[in-house]
């Protein structure tokens, strides 16, 4: 065997120990709207394989050896990698050449800003650099847009990523609305006590000796499920009917209507007339409250892109916070239903209170008097 | 503020310093930006180099200039553990790389570059279907003794080895073995062997002479010979071609015999190399040099690059980071098990059942120590490692 087959073979059999890093290159992508702001960085190890920059071949690349190459190297790298919005190619513009260090070495960076002809949502990024002179090359991605921020690694096998922001804004949206919806009906104590003077005389029944107090907690549960659902119902299909613009009412009359509704359920727990069919009352007005959540949810800002999104996520972030009411409300009302002061106390002293509270409500919404600010 | 501590701190600070580097203009046209590894640059610059590019570019599908040029790169990716070189090769070689049926000189290249991806099983399938046909290929059996070695399996591996006698030197042979052997329980009998085979054989080819040298150190070292393996480093090192895996395991022989001093001597200007970076700073942290809190910030950026690209090369490196320059061992542990599962040398067990006496994992160091008695490994190191779990500090 001769000498120089035995140096090839030796080269085989040592032991494996990678100790430098593999060859990669860095892309950010900055997205917002229509634009896009990049930056590449390029080894310039990699760039002296591709394009040989150490032209007097001393063994050390000089920044006038990087500077003078800078169109050369755009040409070669920006033809390498293509960034679409769906369909549309987005034009690019180069911006400064500068350097940077990373753990292994010097990079040169590619500043570049991009504009596609429409909102970005739907981003395709296509990498094809050093791919043909080193398979183990890696093309590592950082695209962000607002908070969401995407880490890819592109490889020949895997070479090209669609991003789909509308799909994520979607989410993002929904999840918006959804603590929006909660946050209103929080803040909307006209709304809150609409359905509290609803569900008070729940845990009571009425009888010719009045209010007695309810015995089985699988009625008092009953009575709360239908009075939340047709309320639920009914704000549903309004609020629907209203941000679709299919119908509309001047907003003087909706509120109006709120606080008229707040002393027709209050009254009636002093004055009972309608406890049987209480559920129907909450549909009713329920009807009413649905335009007024409408009216919020338009003030919200609406794209019709996002239509869907933010109008589910609204309304369930209203059931959230009603359920949270009611989950609070119940057990409590429940425990204490048998004490006369709920009934003396709670039930009446408290819903005579409402009814002034709610009446100057009505008179201030519908006759545009000031009584709560001077 | 205890070690661990002081050194989160400095570790912490010098993240800082790193992230606050900035892309910049340099101010001077002839300011150097980087330098090319020498070898490259004189290689690259060769006419024969050139030659052959000019060749493979007109005829990239002409199969002699290709099988040179690829050869070239995957011998520099060896001397420079850079697989940067590999992916040249590969490149090349792309003409031919998904075709089933190969020479064997071609499925040879392509077992070296599967192999050093950690792609063994691609490796031993390439290495298989040549030694189907020719049971005693030199080069298949050398290359699947050497992945059998590292994976633990010396009975494969010395049969492979074995192969060697017919067909080439008994030296070969018998080098071939010496680790897997040695490993298995007859770490004695082969020192022996090797030893006076190489105080008695004239002359051998350089690069075959520091593998034999740096094999015999080695079982010198798990057998306890801690003199004799220091002058058989030596003698390797003396013979003055450069070998990475020399360097390396040299170091990680001087670390354990405390000799950080040595060790900064050996590989100062090694900083390049991740592995020897490693063993760099751990030979800082004994002597408390201010080098450390830069070279630990450029190890675990260097980490987090490879991470990031998906790579598990690096595993047992960033192990013994994790552990003894970080005093993480759950992380640690988890590492180097993940190690273990595919590539099994000494150091891989070592760090191994140091991070799971640290992470006090008794199961796992039990699972260990069964697989070496399985083995019949002696090692003496083994026994100073485990001698630390009822002390439970640990060195080097």
């Amino acid at each position: 065997m001769n000498s120089k087959l035995l140096l090839f073979l030796l080269m085989l059999i040592s032991p494996l120990v990678w100790s430098h890093k593999s060859s990669d290159s860095f892309i950010n992508l900055a997205v917002t709207n229509e634009t896009i702001v990049g930056r590449w960085d390029i080894a310039l190890r990699d760039l002296e394989y591709a394009l040989a920059l150490d032209v007097d071949a001393d063994g050390a690349i000089t920044w006038s050896e990087l500077r003078t190459r800078f169109q050369e190297i755009k040409n070669y790298a920006f033809s390498r990698l293509q960034v679409n919005n769906g369909p549309d190619e987005c034009i690019r513009k180069s911006g400064l050449l500068q350097v940077d260090h990373h753990s292994d070495g010097a990079y040169a960076v590619l500043n570049f800003n991009m504009r596609c002809s429409s909102n970005i949502d739907q981003l395709t990024v296509e990498y094809q650099l050093l791919f043909d002179l080193d398979p183990t090359h890696r093309g590592l991605v950082q695209i962000s847009n607002g908070d969401n921020s995407k880490f890819i690694v592109l490889s020949p096998e895997n070479p090209q990523i669609t991003i789909d922001f509308s799909r994520s804004n979607q989410w993002q949206t929904f999840r918006q609305f959804v603590t929006e919806g909660i946050w209103h009906i929080w803040i909307g104590y006209d709304h809150i006590l609409f359905l509290l003077c609803l569900l008070l005389p729940s845990v009571v029944r009425k009888t010719t000796l009045g209010w007695v107090q309810s015995d089985h907690f699988t009625n008092t549960l009953w009575q709360v499920g239908k009075i939340v659902t047709a309320f639920t119902l009914a704000h549903s299909i309004t609020l629907l009917l209203a941000v679709l613009q299919l119908v509309s009412l001047p907003s003087r009359l909706v509120e109006s209507a709120i606080a008229f509704s707040v002393i027709v359920v209050a009254v009636n727990n002093v004055y009972p007339f309608f406890s049987e069919r209480a559920w129907f009352v909450a549909f009713m007005f329920g009807l009413i409250h649905g335009f007024g959540f409408a009216s919020v949810l338009t003030n919200l800002g609406l794209t019709s892109a996002s239509l869907g999104a933010s109008l589910l996520g609204f309304n369930i972030g209203v059931e959230i916070g009603q359920l949270v009411i009611v989950s609070i409300f119940l057990p409590i009302a429940y425990q204490l239903r048998s004490y006369w002061f709920y009934k003396r106390v709670i039930l009446h002293a408290g819903s005579q209170v409402i009814i002034v509270l709610a009446m100057a409500w009505f008179l201030q919404r519908a006759f545009d008097l000031s009584i709560f600010d001077a | 503020m205890n070690a661990s501590q002081n050194l989160l701190l400095i570790l912490l600070l010098a993240i800082l310093e790193t992230i606050q580097a900035k892309p910049f203009i340099p101010e001077y046209d002839n300011q150097v930006l980087e330098r090319l590894p020498g070898q490259l640059f004189q290689s690259e610059s060769s006419a024969k180099i050139k030659q052959l590019k000019t060749q493979i570019k007109s005829h990239p599908n002409d199969w002699s200039p290709a099988s040179q040029l690829a050869q070239h790169y995957i011998d520099l990716a060896k001397t420079q553990a850079d697989p940067r070189y590999m992916g040249y090769a590969q490149a090349i070689l792309n003409p031919w790389w998904q075709k089933p049926q190969q020479s064997s000189q071609a499925l040879i290249m392509r077992a070296v570059i599967r192999q050093n991806a950690h792609d063994f099983k691609g490796a031993i399938e390439d290495l298989d279907q040549i030694l189907n046909v020719q049971p005693g290929h030199v080069q298949a059996n050398l290359i699947k003794a050497t992945i059998a070695t590292v994976q633990g399996n010396y009975p494969l591996a010395i049969q492979h080895c074995r192969q060697l006698m017919r067909r080439s030197s008994m030296f070969l042979a018998l080098v071939c073995q010496s680790t897997p052997a040695s490993l298995s329980g007859n770490a004695e009998i082969t020192y022996k062997l090797v030893h006076q085979i190489l105080s008695t054989t004239a002359s051998m080819p350089e690069k075959q002479n520091v593998w034999a040298w740096t094999s015999l150190a080695e079982n010198a070292w798990r057998l306890g010979y801690f003199n004799a393996a220091d002058q058989h480093f030596q003698s390797a090192l003396k013979i003055g071609v450069r070998d990475n895996y020399l360097l390396r395991v040299y170091a990680d022989f001087l670390l354990q015999q405390h000799r950080p001093h040595d060790v900064i001597k050996l590989i100062a200007s090694e900083t390049r190399i991740d592995s020897l970076l490693l063993r760099l700073a751990l030979a800082e942290q004994m002597t408390l040099s201010e080098q450390l809190s830069n070279h630990i910030a450029l190890l675990n950026e260097r980490f987090e690059a490879n991470r990031n690209r998906g790579s598990s090369l690096h595993k047992g490196d960033e192990a013994r980071f994790r552990l003894l320059l970080l005093n993480q061992p759950q992380t640690a542990l988890q590492l180097a098990r993940q190690n273990w599962q595919f590539q099994r040398e000494s150091a891989d067990t070592y760090i191994l059942l140091q991070s799971a006496i640290a992470a006090n994992d008794s199961e796992m160091i039990q699972k260990v120590k069964h697989w070496l008695s399985e083995q019949g490994t002696e090692d003496v190191l083994i026994k100073q490692i485990l001698a630390t779990q009822r002390s439970k500090g640990y060195e080097f």
